[in-house]
């Protein structure tokens, strides 16, 4: 019997990438017949190499090859033994009638395209639709079929790096959840399936009708690229009044405002940390999530970098050769990512960022006087103004203890580095009644430092200002719209009812005629006549244009899989324009990248912008932009009094953003950096203020504005000012897909509109103890590192002083210096060829998470669901430890990525009674899924604490199309199989294969060069911290990393001899260059 | 003291001899048949040759026509699956050769329908096993060595059991053909030893 | 003589009388209501333990930190239980310790349904049994790969399964002279047929004496080093990891004091019950019992040294993680757990200084329950309290036994029981030969092949 359980687990558990290509297959097929009726030249994407039907258990028992009997009859053994092979014979057929591994059939290509041989990945360049950044991005196709997202190197903003939400991106494509067709009849209630034929017969019938009367019709969508916004301009431009409106609900309009009040130009201008040495951040997350983090991070942590390999070689107490860091000063309502990694942070209420700054200006005009270059020479404005705002008072209200010390030391610093300093603010968490005065501030200190024009740059085009875009034009609209004179809206790329609850909704009932163009049913597409499915941005022709001067195409990876029809093609059709016939969104795309972008006839352009995936030209620098006094008429005036009682923040997490990733599990999984929280938001709150109320962990409390009443579980976090509540907004979804619904609570509502301004934070708020209880989901429960030899961060000034400086100097913490060996009693291991490393710059890591995601989609890992995250059974390979330390109101943050250290002694070895954890010949802990029984015992004696045990066939959960998303290089691990980080072995094999097909052999094996191969979170961090390479040569990067003297490994006290060296954390504390 | 009738203390030595007996025996046929499939069964389907759709014959296409293998599975040599033939490459030449025959017009109508036909997957390995075609035909393995002669076979047949032992042992170079060997170790006069690696992570990943 | 170990001037038949009369009358109310609860409780942990391996092994309360919880405590917990069996059968023997002859047949029984029952767990805890099973005995080796010989896992598998079988000769051997008394008193001719292929045609002649002396002698010799070794292995789980508070060289003579403490708890308990029912008080007499509270005592003040000495040990490593794990233990969050293990065995058996104490068997049937408990604890301590908070406090975690957990624990019992009431039930109870001899002696009988 427990043979035949044996055989049925193999097939069942390990045939699981046989499943997914099947499933696949059968969906591509679908697809196929929704894409030959697009374009014929796409067909190959009939990417089927084989095809498995499962045969039933009584025909697998007539294939029985060999049937025991026949034995036994030409047998003419002796009686006793004739006797046990008979109950042998029997026991086999009880056993084996149906053990016979199922009949599987090959499907093979009718005609098979060139490009495609099964087994062999595509690459394909386009942009990352995972916000409206818009990162280039190379899709990798394997059969046709997408299965990864990576960075584009070739692109200017992400070079290469890619945020978590573009990783999980390709999750998005297969989500069940997704609109399949056209729905009709969504607001009436009596929802039903529509064809694509119907919908357009009643639409284009009610916009002739429109057209022909003085019809107002208003096209609101998110943030689009040039050409559909011509496209659509082109639309509305057949009705006697129509505008199309862009909001983007994080969008910081403040910003933008601000730049044309000061310097007549709106539009968001490019903040270039790269030329900054020091950066003040008032609330911005700029690593997490405001505008475009991946490029900000990747800038930012340029002038962060510390130099290695030179003085590493000249042991521990060389001097560097650099000894300056880019300074980051961070004052946040709520503990961001970007707070996490400044070197100094403060925690103020939201609103009074504009003290500080008014602050620092007062103190920079002291100490430095205004240049009379300047156009502030003599400005009554400021004269009148800044005297009010002396740090001392600030301090004081802010309530920062010896604040007024920090700001002044701030405000010489900026003095100091004029010019190549960068002040900046935004963001949810700070967009209080007070954001449009302290954009403002902001100009002016960047002005009167010197910066515009250097570390801030805006181009001379003119940025925004013939577009409508932002909260101001929607308000606008929705005045329009309660008016009842909107004729006709159509929604597309963004959720209105979701993000401005209540207004819209309401103004919405008064539209006669509504379309919502949506990727999935949401909040507002149950308000809209016609609800039209459109295709996932890798299954669509597009472009973008994050900013003058880059344009990039995204063009489709995959047929789409579902009867939806892209946004534009809608449009096309519907448009009246003369047009030559049956001309797709593809050709006007063509046409317009011809005329507008390359100017030029030449078709390699194209060819060649599909290759890179981008097109660059030096956009016109505006000359030097001069400040306008007259905005400071805007500064004031505005509440001065000590804000009293609790004052609320809101915020965006890296993982959910403004809830457009609210139905993708992985970013649901995504443990929030700050706070290790999944699957929810939460209440954070200080520990002095939990103390005060007598609240613990999970406690739910009723927290209320005037307007509005939610229960939110608390979560205990340090680093918040003890009179501010903050939570996450994007949760609370009612209507997107299985996973989004019912996760956390909706913070939308909590929206204060003035005027024609909204702003999410500075609400004051009471707080009401329930007396419920509710299980945060979190990932990590001890926050303090217990003085472990586990992390190491020091000082600037420690760093000059001696490079290999350490919190842990007793000698049983640390015994070893890197590389030094202990003894131990198993034989060393030896070799010959590569040795595989990696080193992790904690200096660099900014804990933003998109290598765990990374990871996930590279190896199959699945997500688990809140339920089982709070039994402890996530499964991410990769997980980022944090660890606070110092005191709760301003805590040093530590991120720590922590996977497999691939331990050269590793403990899981020897204790594993079937040899399924194994050392191989290039010093790689392999974990052999196929061998593994589930003792569990290498779990318990690994010291990290990496490996991953699968209580349930995990991949049982993924359903239907998610099936497509398995990485077919790896193994689906079934349940009862112990699994962990591979260092991405399969990317090794592959450079392995093509080294030797270049005939770079070293020892049997093929020789990849440095850098020929990254492993999928070192291919994804936006700050380059994770760093693979060969170990046994000593001039890879990684080698030389790991001789740096700020090179240390985890629990060296263990002798585990990990292949994974961390570089200390440098915080620039002191304040001689900062 | 207790007292034991003689008869019955004969049966019951007898009693005592079997049980030993049937003890021993039946260690001793485990061990002699144990490793028969019907006594401990395996996961080989060495010798299975599933009838076909279409009773395509290698032995005329590979063996008479003398069509080399990589004509028609060109994956071979480039990656890990050798790949089945396109329709498009049978109907290459069946477009004119023998285009009267029922199985050639079953084809040709499966094309023009754009449908394809669907064979029964013969040589298999589990999903954790990532063998590499390329490699193994770069190295100057010949495709018989697993595959057996096909250019003899009607019906194709699974000929090597394809178990995890079987592959080790040929990459062990116990049972590796010469011309690999000699490939692997060119100086030596009757090549011994490895001809492959024979880590864990070779074939599974 | 010495001492009286058989009360009451029983004659050799009454003897034969006394103890085979459970086995030959029908089973008592009692006996049945024992039985069906014994087979329900491992109805209930088979059920569980099914659905288990259907659905995986998220029903337990396991999780990425605890790697192991319940079932490996349950292991370790019986093969400790396993271990007063051998020790009394073969060492007291050796040492010509003839009180023994009153216990060691129970003991025995009891020593090989307890491995019986401890090797269950180590399958099951896979969640996939039929891997665990046919990887560990890799035959035939289609895939020409071998076992881990350095995996104390691998060492377990060896050392257990030898003891087992040791074990279950010894004990039969000792059986056979017995079962051919039962033959010959059998009047059912089934009963009769059984019993006597069971007694392999013993027929008591001084040559089947000659060689089973020699035989049983033999085996006492073998499975003398097995009492120590067993446990030493099973310890070697834990010693030979590096998780805190698992990592110390005590822990092979602390495992193996710990067994023999838990055993002859178990034993004491096993006997308090059988001579009320089956009326044995003539044989096993409060003497023995006596004598069994005294090594209890002994033993409980071993395991006790132990627990302190590990205290010290992680103090005098200097080793912080080690010294944490132990202060986790005692005041951690499962410092209940430990407060129950020391006060059950240290301050419990401490009663046994009083002789009032030895003798009264309410009392001792108490105390034997307590330290059962209290052992079972201690296996508990070591496992989770270890795990739960190693060496990142990044990965510190709570576990906590589902009902899955504690189901197939009752089950566990549930199987033990089955097994001992079946051996009250069919097998004589005490080693009537060896007490026969013990009776010759005492009546100042005409001199017998001494047991």
């Amino acid at each position: 019997m427990l043979r035949r359980n044996a055989t049925h687990a193999i097939n069942k558990g390990f045939l699981m990438n046989e499943k997914a290509k099947f499933k696949d297959h059968v969906e591509t097929r679908e697809s196929v017949s929704g894409l030959t009726q697009n374009r014929q030249h796409r067909q190959h994407w009939r990417g089927i190499e084989d095809l498995e039907s499962k045969t039933t258990c009584d025909e697998r028992v007539t294939e029985f090859d060999q049937s025991p009997f026949d034995w036994i009859r030409d047998s003419t053994e002796m009686a006793r033994r004739e006797f046990l092979t008979i109950m042998g014979a029997g026991v086999a057929m009880a056993t084996f009638g149906c053990a016979r591994r199922p009949v599987h059939k090959i499907i093979p290509y009718v005609i098979k395209p060139e490009e495609v041989t099964p087994g062999i990945a595509n690459w394909y360049a386009t942009t990352c639709g995972g916000c409206s950044a818009a990162c280039g991005a190379l899709v990798k196709t394997r059969e046709g079929r997408p299965i990864k997202v990576e960075g584009n190197p070739k692109h200017p903003l992400n070079r290469g790096a890619l945020c978590a939400r573009g990783q999980a991106s390709i999750f998005d494509l297969y989500d069940p959840d997704r609109l399949k067709a056209p729905l009709a009849g969504s607001r009436t209630g009596k929802r039903r399936q529509t064809s694509w034929a119907e919908a357009d017969q009643a639409i284009q019938t009610r916009f002739k009708e429109l057209a022909a009367k003085k019809a107002r019709v208003r096209v609101l969508s998110g943030r689009s690229g040039p050409a559909s916004r011509r496209l659509v301009s082109e639309f509305l431009s057949t009705f006697s009044d129509g505008e199309q409106i862009e909001y983007e609900p994080l969008f910081d309009d403040e910003i933008v405002e601000a730049r044309r009040l000061c310097f007549g130009h709106p539009s968001i201008p490019r903040y270039r940390f790269d030329r900054a040495d020091l950066v003040i951040s008032l609330g911005a997350d700029f690593l997490g999530t405001w505008l475009s983090p991946v490029e900000f991070a990747r800038d930012w942590v340029g002038g962060r970098k510390l130099p290695n390999a030179p003085n590493a070689l000249n042991g521990p107490n060389a001097l560097p050769v650099k000894t300056t860091m880019t300074k980051l000063i961070s004052f946040e309502p709520t503990l961001t990512i970007t707070g996490s990694n400044a070197d100094e942070r403060f925690a103020i209420r939201p609103g009074d960022e504009l003290k500080v700054a008014l602050a620092l200006a007062h103190e920079v005009v002291k100490s430095a006087g205004i240049r009379s270059s300047s156009s502030f020479a003599k400005n009554k404005a400021i004269v009148n103004l800044l005297p009010g705002y002396t740090p001392a008072s600030v301090a004081k209200e802010i309530g920062i203890a010896n604040g007024d010390l920090a700001i002044k030391r701030f405000a010489s610093s900026l003095v100091r580095s004029s010019g190549r300093s960068l002040i900046i603010g935004g963001g949810p968490q700070s967009q209080t009644s007070n954001s449009l005065a302290l954009q403002i501030a902001i100009n002016l200190l960047n002005s009167l430092l010197g910066n515009e024009g250097v570390t801030i740059e805006s181009d001379a085009g003119t940025g925004f200002a013939d577009r409508k875009v932002g909260f101001s034009a929607v308000s606008k609209l929705i005045a329009e719209m309660d008016a009842g004179s909107v004729d006709a809206l159509i929604v597309h790329g963004a959720n209105p009812v979701y993000t401005i609850p209540r207004l819209f909704e309401d103004a919405l009932k008064k539209v006669p005629f509504v379309i919502v163009m949506s990727e999935y049913e949401n909040e507002t597409s149950r308000h809209a006549d016609y609800v039209l499915a459109t295709p996932h941005p890798l299954e669509s022709w597009g472009d973008a244009e994050p900013r003058p001067g880059i344009r990039s195409i995204q063009q489709p990876v995959i047929a789409p899989m579902h009867s939806t029809r892209a946004f534009e093609d809608s449009i096309l059709l519907w448009t009246e324009v003369r047009r030559p016939k049956g001309s797709s969104w593809y050709d006007y795309l063509r046409s317009f990248w011809k005329n507008d972008v390359f100017r030029s006839d030449r078709e390699w352009l194209w060819e060649e912008t599909l290759r890179t995936g981008v097109f660059q030209s030096t956009p016109a620098r505006a000359k030097r932009v001069e400040f306008r006094n007259s905005a400071l008429d805007r500064l004031g005036p505005y509440a001065r009094t000590e804000n009293s009682g609790l004052v609320f923040s809101a915020y965006a997490k890296v993982s959910i953003l403004d809830g457009r990733g609210a139905n993708n599990v992985l970013l649901q999984e995504l443990p929030e950096p700050t706070t290790a929280i999944t699957w929810d938001n939460s209440l954070n709150i200080a520990p002095s203020l939990a103390k005060k109320l007598g609240v613990a962990e999970n406690d739910v409390l009723e927290l209320s504005i005037p307007h509005h009443v939610v229960e939110l579980p608390v979560h205990i976090q340090p680093g918040l000012h003890p009179s501010v509540v903050s939570a996450a907004l994007g949760y609370g979804r009612r209507s997107v897909g299985k996973a989004g619904d019912s996760t956390g609570v909706d913070l939308y509502p909590f929206m204060t509109v003035k005027g024609s301004a909204r702003f999410y934070s500075g609400q004051t708020v009471r707080l009401r103890k329930t007396g419920k209880i509710y299980r945060l989901a979190s990932t990590q429960w001890h926050t303090v590192a217990e003085k472990r030899p586990i992390i190491n961060d020091i000082t600037l000034a420690q760093y000059r002083k001696n490079p290999a400086a350490s919190i842990h100097t007793e000698p049983e913490l640390r015994p070893a210096r890197p590389g030094q060996k202990l003894p131990t009693l198993w034989p060393e291991h030896v070799y010959q060829g590569q040795r595989w490393g990696m080193t992790i710059d904690l200096n660099s890591c900014i804990g933003c998470g998109s290598c765990v995601i990374a990871c996930q989609v590279e190896n199959n890992v699945p997500a688990v669901g809140r339920e089982l995250v709070r039994n402890s059974r996530e499964m991410h390979w990769l997980r980022i430890d944090r660890y606070f330390s110092g005191v709760p109101e301003r805590p040093d943050v530590l991120f720590q990525p922590m996977l497999c250290q691939h331990c050269d002694l590793a403990p899981c070895e020897p204790v594993c009674p079937v040899l399924a954890s194994v050392h191989n010949d290039e010093g790689l802990n392999l974990q052999v899924y196929n061998r593994c029984v589930g003792t569990r015992y290498c779990e318990n004696n690994c010291p990290y604490k990496v490996r991953r045990f699968n209580f349930f066939d995990y991949w049982k959960s993924y359903k239907t199309t998610m099936n497509l998303a398995w990485n077919p290089d790896v193994t689906v691990r079934s349940r009862g199989v112990m699994e962990k980080c591979t260092f991405c072995q399969h990317r090794i094999k592959g450079a392995q294969d093509q080294a030797k097909d270049n005939g770079k052999v070293k020892n049997g094996k093929g020789y990849v060069e440095d850098g020929a191969m990254k492993t999928a979170c070192e291919q994804t961090c936006p700050t380059d911290a994770i760093v693979f390479g060969d170990l046994n040569d000593p001039n890879s990067r990684v080698s030389k990393l790991s001789r740096d003297p700020r090179a240390f490994r985890v629990l060296e006290l263990q002798n585990t001899q990990p292949s994974i060296t961390y570089l200390t954390k440098v915080r620039n504390k002191d304040d001689a260059h900062g | 003291m207790h007292g034991a009738h003689p008869e019955n203390g004969v049966s019951l030595k007898f009693h005592a001899k079997l049980l030993i007996a049937l003890v021993i025996t039946g260690t001793a046929g485990f061990a002699a048949f144990g490793d028969r499939k019907f006594v401990v069964p395996s996961a080989s389907n060495q010798g299975y040759a599933p009838e076909q759709p279409i009773p395509f014959s290698h032995r005329l296409m590979a063996g008479n026509d003398r069509i080399p293998c990589l004509y028609c599975h060109t994956g071979a040599d480039k990656s890990r699956h050798a790949g089945i033939p396109p329709m498009n490459v049978c109907m290459n030449c069946h477009q004119v050769v023998k285009a009267d025959s029922p199985y050639i017009q079953k084809l040709k109508q499966l094309y023009n329908e754009k449908k394809t036909i669907e064979w029964v997957r013969v040589h298999e390995l589990p999903d954790f096993v990532y063998f590499s075609h390329k490699r193994h035909v770069l190295k100057g393995v010949s495709c018989e060595t697993c595959h057996g002669d096909v250019a003899r076979m009607d019906r194709v047949e699974q000929v090597a059991p394809l178990t995890m032992g079987w592959c080790l042992d040929c990459h062990r170079g116990k049972t590796a053909p010469p011309e690999v060997l000699s490939r692997v170790y060119p100086n030596q006069q009757n090549p011994r030893g490895p001809v492959a690696s024979t880590q864990c992570d070779t074939c599974h990943q | 003589m010495a001492e009286i170990l058989i009360t009451g001037g029983k004659s050799a038949a009454d003897l034969d009388a006394d103890v085979a009369r459970p086995v030959e009358r029908f089973p008592t109310r009692i006996w049945w209501v024992c039985f069906l609860a014994a087979l329900a409780a491992f109805g209930l942990g088979a059920l569980l333990a099914t659905d288990m391996f259907q659905r995986g092994l998220g029903v337990l309360g396991l999780n990425i930190t605890n790697g192991w919880g319940v079932f490996i405590v349950n292991f370790v917990f019986w093969v400790g239980i396993g271990h007063a069996g051998t020790l009394i059968s073969a060492i007291l023997y050796l040492f010509r310790q003839r009180w023994r002859t009153g216990i060691n047949r129970t003991a025995e029984a009891m020593t090989i349904f307890a491995v019986m029952t401890a090797l269950l767990f180590p399958v099951i805890h896979t969640g996939r049994p039929w891997y665990a099973i046919f990887w560990l005995i890799p035959y035939p080796n289609e895939r020409s790969l071998w076992v881990n010989f350095r995996s104390p896992l691998i060492w377990d598998v060896f050392a257990v399964g030898t003891y087992f079988t040791i074990s279950l000769v010894f004990w039969f051997t000792g059986l056979i002279p017995d079962l051919a008394s039962l033959r010959d008193r059998a009047k059912h001719p089934v009963r009769k047929a059984v019993y006597t292929v069971l007694s392999l045609g013993w027929r008591g002649s001084s040559r089947n004496w000659l060689h089973y002396e020699t035989a049983y002698l033999i085996l006492a010799g073998l499975s003398t080093p097995l009492v120590l070794s067993v446990h030493s292995v099973v310890s070697f789980d834990f010693a030979v990891s590096s998780v805190p508070g698992w990592h110390t060289t005590i822990f092979p003579p602390y495992f193996v004091a710990g067994a023999i403490f838990s055993g002859f708890a178990m034993v004491v308990t096993l006997l308090v019950i059988t001579r009320e029912v089956f009326g044995l008080k003539d044989y096993i007499t409060l003497d023995h019992l006596e004598k069994m509270n005294k090594i209890l005592l002994a033993t409980g003040m071993m395991v006790g040294y132990a627990y302190a000495c590990e205290f010290f040990i992680a103090w005098y490593s200097g080793n912080p993680i080690e010294r944490f794990a132990l202060t986790n233990r005692a005041f951690g969050p499962y410092a209940w757990a430990y407060w129950i293990m020391v006060a059950c065995n240290v301050a419990v058996p401490q009663i046994f200084w009083f002789k009032r104490a030895r003798r009264n068997l309410a009392l001792m049937f108490l105390v034997s329950l307590l330290v059962n408990i209290g052992m079972w604890f201690e296996r508990f301590v070591i496992v989770v309290t270890s795990l739960h908070r190693d060496f990142l406090p990044s990965s510190w975690r709570y576990y906590v036994p589902t009902f899955y957990d504690w189901g197939i624990t009752l089950g566990s019992f549930g199987w033990f029981f089955i097994w001992f009431l079946l051996f009250v039930r069919f097998l004589p109870v005490i080693a009537m030969s060896e007490v026969k001899a013990v009776i010759a002696e005492e009546n100042g009988e005409g001199h017998v092949a001494v047991a």
